[in-house]
C-alpha cells in the first residue's frame, strides 16, 4: 500500500479526539487504548471548586487620601522632621555644604515615595471599588435566589412524582418478567403434560387391544 | 461413546450461566455420542431447593437424570461461613464444610455415579466450585473432564480446589485467562487441556428496526444484557453512564435486559425491559450501537460472543481479565479502567461509526474463527480422541 494512500486512511476522529489515529484496516485495539490512555494522561487535572460566598476575603475600607498612609506609617517622617528642626541653626551651613545633587535625588525619592503613596490608595480604592461590586452582585444573586424555592418546590415535586412513575413501571416490569417466566414455565409443563397424556393415550389403546382382540 | 455431562442444574429453564452452557454443549455433542445428564432437582441456584419432581426426563432429546438435593442451602448461615473461610486462617475441614453448605448436596448423584462408572466412557463436569463436580471428580478421577468455568474470585484459591485441579484426565477451559490463573494457581501444567468455550445460538428472527420501532427508541443506545447485578459491575456502570451524560451532554440511552436484584436508577435514558425472550434480547442487541459488558468476574462472557455474532462492537470492564483479553485477542471492543477511560472510549465509539463497524467486523471474525459451534464440537472430539489414544497406549 502506498504510504500517502496509508496516511490517509490513518485519519483522526475529530478535532478533539485529532490525537487518536485508527487504522481502520489494521485495527488494533491495544494501540487504540494506549492513545486513550496518554490522552487522558495528557489532560489537566480539574481544578479546584471555587471559593464559597462565605470564604471571600473581606477587604477593609480604604484610606480617605494619601497622606493618610503616611500618617499611618510614617514615624520616620516624624523623626526626620524633629531632626530637621534641632539642626534648624545650623541649616544654612547645611546648605551651603551639600552638593545641589543631593537635593535633586532628595526631591525626586520624595517624589517617588508619594507616587507609591497614591499607587497604594488608588490600589486600595480599587479594591474596596470591586468589593462594593462583589457585595451588589451578592445581593442581587440572594434576591434571584430567593425567588427560586417555589420552582424549585415544584420541581422537586415533579422529581418525586417522575421517581414514583418510574417506581411504578419498574416494577411492572419486573412483575411482568416474572408473570413471562411463570408463563414459560406452565408451558412447559403443559407439553409435559400432553407428553404424558398421549403416552396414555396409547397405553389405553394397547391394553384395550390386549385385553379385546 | 456414551459421556455424563454432570452439572448443578440442568433445564430449559435456565437461560445463562454454565448450566445454559453444559445444554448447549450436551444437545451439541449428542450428534456424536450417547449423552446423559446427570443433574439435581434445583432450580433456584440460592437454595438449590428441589423442584424438578421427576428422577428422569427427555429434554430436547438429551436423557436427564436427577437426583434430589438433600438439604437446601441457607444463604445466611453460607455468607457467615463463606466470610470467615475468606477472612481467616482455617482448615480443610472448614473448606469442606464450607463446600457442603455452598451445595447442591446431592449425595445421590455421588453414589450414582460410584455404582454405574462402567456405563459410561467419560463423565464431563461444570463448574468446579460446587459439591458434584468436586466429589464426583474425585470418584471417577480417571474418567473425568473438568470444565471448570472459573472465575477470579477467592474460591479458587481454596486448598481443597488445589489438589482437585490435579485429578481430571483434561480441562476445558472458556479462556486462555482461565487457564493462566488455575494453572498458576494448582501448577497444573502437566494436566492435557485445550480453550474451547461456547458456540451461540442465534435465534432465526430477529430485528433491531422493529426492536427500536416497538419501544420508541429514535437515538443511539447502548444495551446491557445480562442479570443486573452489583457483582456484574452494574453499579459502577450505572454510575459511570450518568456521569458521562452529564459531562458530555450525550443523547445516548442505555437499554437493560435481564432480571433485577438492584434498584435502577432513575433516569429517562436508562430503559429497564426486564426479562426478554431469546428473539426480543437478539432484536434489542441488532439494533444497539454498542453492548457494555461491566462485569468485575467471567470465566467467558457468552453475550460478549453474541454481540460479535452479531458486528456489534463492545466496551468491556477492563479490570476483568477475561474479557480485556477478549477483546485484545478479538480486536473487536474497547475496556476501561477507571471513569476517564469510560468517558474516553465511549465518546470515542460513539463519534466513529467508521470504528464501530471495523470493532464489530473484527469480533465477528474472530467468533466465527473460534466459536462456532463446528469448532466447538471439534474441538470437544480432539479432546476426547486424545485421551481414547492415551488410554489405548
Amino acid at each position: 500500500m502506498p504510504a500517502e494512500e496509508k496516511k490517509d486512511k490513518e485519519k483522526s476522529i475529530s478535532a478533539k479526539e485529532e490525537e487518536i489515529i485508527i487504522d481502520y484496516d489494521q485495527l488494533d485495539v491495544a494501540r487504540i487504548m494506549e492513545q486513550i490512555k496518554r490522552k487522558i494522561a495528557s489532560q489537566p487535572r480539574p481544578q479546584p471548586s471555587e471559593k464559597t460566598r462565605e470564604e471571600r476575603v473581606v477587604i477593609p475600607p480604604p484610606p480617605r487620601s494619601p497622606w493618610e498612609l503616611e500618617r499611618t506609617y510614617g514615624w520616620r517622617a516624624r523623626v526626620k522632621k524633629i531632626l530637621l528642626r534641632l539642626m534648624k541653626p545650623v541649616s544654612l551651613l547645611i546648605k551651603l555644604l551639600i552638593f545641589p545633587v543631593y537635593h535633586e535625588l532628595r526631591e525626586t525619592v520624595l517624589k517617588l515615595h508619594h507616587a507609591n503613596m497614591r499607587i497604594d490608595y488608588l490600589s486600595a480604592v480599587l479594591e474596596t471599588e470591586l468589593a462594593k461590586l462583589s457585595q451588589a452582585l451578592n445581593r442581587r444573586i440572594d434576591g434571584v435566589e430567593e425567588r427560586f424555592p417555589p420552582i424549585d418546590e415544584e420541581i422537586n415535586r415533579l422529581r418525586e412524582y417522575t421517581k414514583l412513575l418510574h417506581n411504578l413501571s419498574h416494577n411492572l416490569v419486573v412483575e411482568m418478567s416474572k408473570l413471562k417466566i411463570e408463563l414459560d414455565t406452565l408451558k412447559i409443563h403443559h407439553r409435559l403434560l400432553e407428553k404424558d397424556v398421549r403416552h396414555l393415550e396409547q397405553r389405553e389403546r394397547w391394553l384395550e387391544k390386549e385385553i379385546v382382540p | 461413546m456414551k459421556v455424563a455431562f454432570v452439572v448443578q442444574r440442568y433445564g430449559l429453564e435456565i437461560s445463562g450461566g454454565a448450566e445454559l452452557h453444559c445444554r448447549w454443549i450436551a444437545e451439541h455433542m449428542s450428534k456424536y455420542w450417547e449423552v446423559e445428564v446427570l443433574t439435581t432437582k434445583a432450580l433456584d441456584y440460592i437454595t438449590w431447593k428441589n423442584h424438578f419432581t421427576r428422577d428422569e426426563e427427555i429434554i430436547n432429546g438429551i436423557k436427564v437424570r436427577r437426583f434430589p438435593v438433600i438439604r437446601p442451602r441457607h444463604p445466611e448461615k453460607f455468607g457467615r461461613l463463606q466470610n470467615y473461610i475468606f477472612e481467616n486462617e482455617h482448615t480443610i475441614e472448614d473448606e469442606l464444610r464450607w463446600l457442603e453448605e455452598e451445595g447442591p448436596l446431592a449425595p445421590s448423584l455421588i453414589s450414582y455415579i460410584k455404582e454405574n462408572e462402567n456405563k459410561y466412557d467419560y463423565f464431563i463436569f461444570f463448574s468446579y466450585r460446587y459439591y458434584h463436580s468436586y466429589w464426583g471428580i474425585k470418584t471417577v478421577p480417571h474418567k473425568s473432564l473438568l470444565v471448570p468455568t472459573a472465575e477470579h474470585d477467592p474460591v479458587v484459591y481454596l486448598r481443597i480446589f488445589r489438589d482437585l485441579f490435579h485429578l481430571p484426565r483434561a480441562f476445558i477451559y472458556n479462556s486462555i485467562e482461565e487457564r493462566q490463573m488455575i494453572q498458576r494457581v494448582a501448577a497444573c501444567e502437566h494436566i492435557p487441556g485445550d480453550v474451547v468455550g461456547v458456540g451461540v445460538e442465534i435465534p432465526p428472527v430477529f430485528s433491531g428496526e422493529n426492536f427500536r420501532k416497538r419501544y420508541g427508541l429514535n437515538g443511539p443506545y447502548a444495551i446491557y444484557i445480562g442479570r443486573i447485578d452489583e457483582n456484574k459491575g452494574c453499579l459502577e456502570l450505572f454510575d459511570y453512564f450518568l456521569r458521562f451524560k452529564e459531562e458530555t451532554r450525550s443523547p445516548l440511552q442505555l437499554v437493560l435486559i435481564g432480571s433485577t436484584i438492584l434498584k435502577i436508577p432513575s433516569h429517562p435514558d436508562i430503559i429497564y425491559l426486564g426479562f426478554a425472550s431469546e428473539e426480543d434480547k437478539f432484536s434489542a442487541l441488532d439494533g444497539a450501537w454498542l453492548l457494555f459488558m461491566p462485569s468485575f468476574y467471567e470465566s467467558l462472557s457468552m453475550v460478549t460472543l453474541e454481540a460479535w455474532a452479531l458486528k456489534k462492537p463492545v466496551l468491556v470492564n477492563g479490570r476483568c481479565a477475561v474479557l480485556k483479553g477478549q477483546c485484545l485477542r478479538a480486536n473487536g471492543g474497547l475496556y476501561y479502567e477507571n471513569y476517564d477511560e469510560f468517558r474516553e472510549a465511549l465518546n470515542l465509539l460513539l463519534a466513529d461509526a467508521k470504528l464501530r463497524e471495523a470493532l464489530g467486523r473484527r469480533g465477528h471474525e474472530y467468533f466465527r474463527q473460534n466459536y462456532v459451534w463446528e469448532v466447538i464440537e471439534n474441538k470437544y472430539l480432539r479432546i476426547i480422541e486424545k485421551l481414547e489414544e492415551e488410554r489405548r497406549a
